[in-house]
């Protein structure tokens, strides 16, 4: 009992003093090329500072993936120089598999995936031998499902998803059964089972369960998604309009502009060219204003849409010249800038359909995840049906 | 020399590990055939990971008999190996 009471009071004194601010200011004073310098900094030595260094991880997660690798890899080194007293063992195998999983998070949000799972795999080794751990190699799995998702293997990630959301029940972690019950959506919603993802959407919101506000309007937004697909548009609408109301409370900037994205190619697909492409103009804008280039040109690319269903073809032209520009300005993948030009030709000759523009959009989101997959535009008819076979 | 809040600090440690380890043990010895030596070791063990999983944790009870017998379950399966 003494051990676990000794235990207990230093790690509560080691979490007070990692917030208390040093550890913040020493982290905003380097820069991200010098982070690995900062092993040695003895603020840095204790277990609860490398604790929080797991919280800037995450808040370094959504603008700077770079930055947040960098913290991962120091997080690594930290964890393979901890001392072990006062604390069990088990709690170094635990943070060192945060530490991995981190890593592995980042590659997945700088689009290496492989480098993911690399680092998933490292903090499985660690925690699979210790029964103790079960709900942390939950955690860690919830992870790998989500990268395995991206590389479109479904079955695998299910499979996972189904394993971690057992011990999520079994542990009274409603937080994060809602996380995997999500993702088990969003599986189905990229194998275009569009009417079953948006049940498990509308399920989630109607349980029970605490949900984290930024997790409602992402629920939102993808139900909003899936209705779009489907052509329920009052319900696509009402959805994506709430979502973006709660991102604006939450003062989430990006994600509001993401949500008018959405809201704006719902207009498109109904039939509202016109007032689609005024309102997507500005949502360009502030994606470009962002540095968010590839979703600029997906936006740009709902644009140039709306444009060939009202045949503006020398709109629809000269916006996707712009698109490529700024695709080749930025060094964004060749494929997707080849796959533009497919388009931008196709328009200039009057061969373009609103199809085709569908079509270089899917297959622009599609390297996001398959980098090296090859446009195929001879399986396409100018008229952008698929020949029969 | 501690201060009143450390002490209190300390004394929450001491009526929490109080407060499990004998149920916890009990899961080992009554659920999995575990000596009580044994079981009472493992039930050391996932209190104190349990210090360090704090953050992840919604519902202590609930998180450390789940815990305890995925322990347990593991340590049966590696002795059924032996």
């Amino acid at each position: 009992m003494e051990a676990f009471a000794h235990a207990y009071y230093q790690l509560e004194n080691e979490r007070r003093v990692a917030a208390g601010g040093e550890i913040d200011a020493l982290l905003q004073k380097t820069p991200t090329e010098k982070l690995p310098e900062l092993v040695e900094h003895p603020a840095l030595r204790p277990f609860g500072a490398l604790e929080y260094l797991g919280k800037i991880f995450n808040d370094a997660l959504a603008n700077d993936p770079k930055r947040a690798k960098a913290v991962a890899e120091l997080e690594i080194s930290l964890a393979e120089n901890l001392a072990q007293p006062p604390y069990h063992n088990l709690s170094i195998v635990q943070i060192r598999a945060y530490a991995w999983r981190d890593l592995g998070i980042a590659h997945r949000a700088l689009g290496r995936l492989q480098e993911s799972l690399d680092a998933f795999a490292v903090a499985e080794t660690g925690l699979l031998p210790h029964g103790a751990l079960d709900h942390d190699l939950a955690i860690v799995h919830l992870s790998v499902a989500v990268t395995l998702q991206e590389l479109e293997r479904f079955d695998e990630a299910r499979k996972l998803l189904a394993q971690s959301k057992r011990m999520f029940i079994q542990h009274a972690d409603d937080q994060r059964l809602v996380l995997a019950t999500f993702s088990e959506g969003v599986i189905l919603q990229r194998s275009k089972h569009y009417r079953e993802a948006r049940d498990v959407y509308k399920n989630l919101l109607s349980s029970s369960a605490k949900i984290e506000p930024p997790v409602i309007a992402a629920v939102h937004r993808v139900i909003g998604l899936c209705s779009t697909e489907l052509g329920d548009f009052p319900d696509a609408e009402a959805n994506l309009r709430r979502a973006i109301a709660l991102n604006q409370q939450l003062a989430q900037t990006i994600e509001v502009t993401k949500g008018k994205a959405a809201l704006g190619r719902l207009f498109i697909r109904r039939g509202d060219s016109a007032d689609g492409i005024t309102y997507l103009r500005p949502i360009r804008r502030e994606f470009l204003r962002h540095g968010l280039i590839e979703e600029a040109g997906i936006c740009g690319l709902e644009i140039v849409e709306g444009m060939l269903a009202l045949g503006n073809f020398t709109g629809a032209e000269m916006l996707s010249r712009k698109i490529i520009a700024e695709f080749m300005k930025a060094g964004l993948n060749k494929r997707a800038i080849s796959a533009l030009g497919y388009l931008r030709e196709a328009i200039a000759s009057s061969k373009a359909s609103t199809a085709l523009a569908s079509t270089v959009r899917e297959y622009i989101v599609s390297l996001r995840t398959t980098p090296e997959r090859d446009f195929l535009p001879r399986q396409l008819t100018v008229s952008g049906r698929l020949p029969e076979s | 020399m501690r201060s009143k809040n450390n002490t209190t600090s300390v004394d929450h440690a001491a009526a929490l590990y109080n407060q499990y380890i004998a149920e916890l043990s009990t899961i080992g010895t009554s659920e999995f055939q575990m000596t009580p030596a044994e079981a009472g070791q493992l039930a050391h063990e996932v209190l104190m990971v349990s210090i360090t999983s704090l953050p992840r944790i919604q519902d202590m009870r609930a998180w450390l008999t789940a815990s305890m017998r995925s322990a347990a379950a593991k340590a049966q399966r590696d002795r059924a190996k032996v």
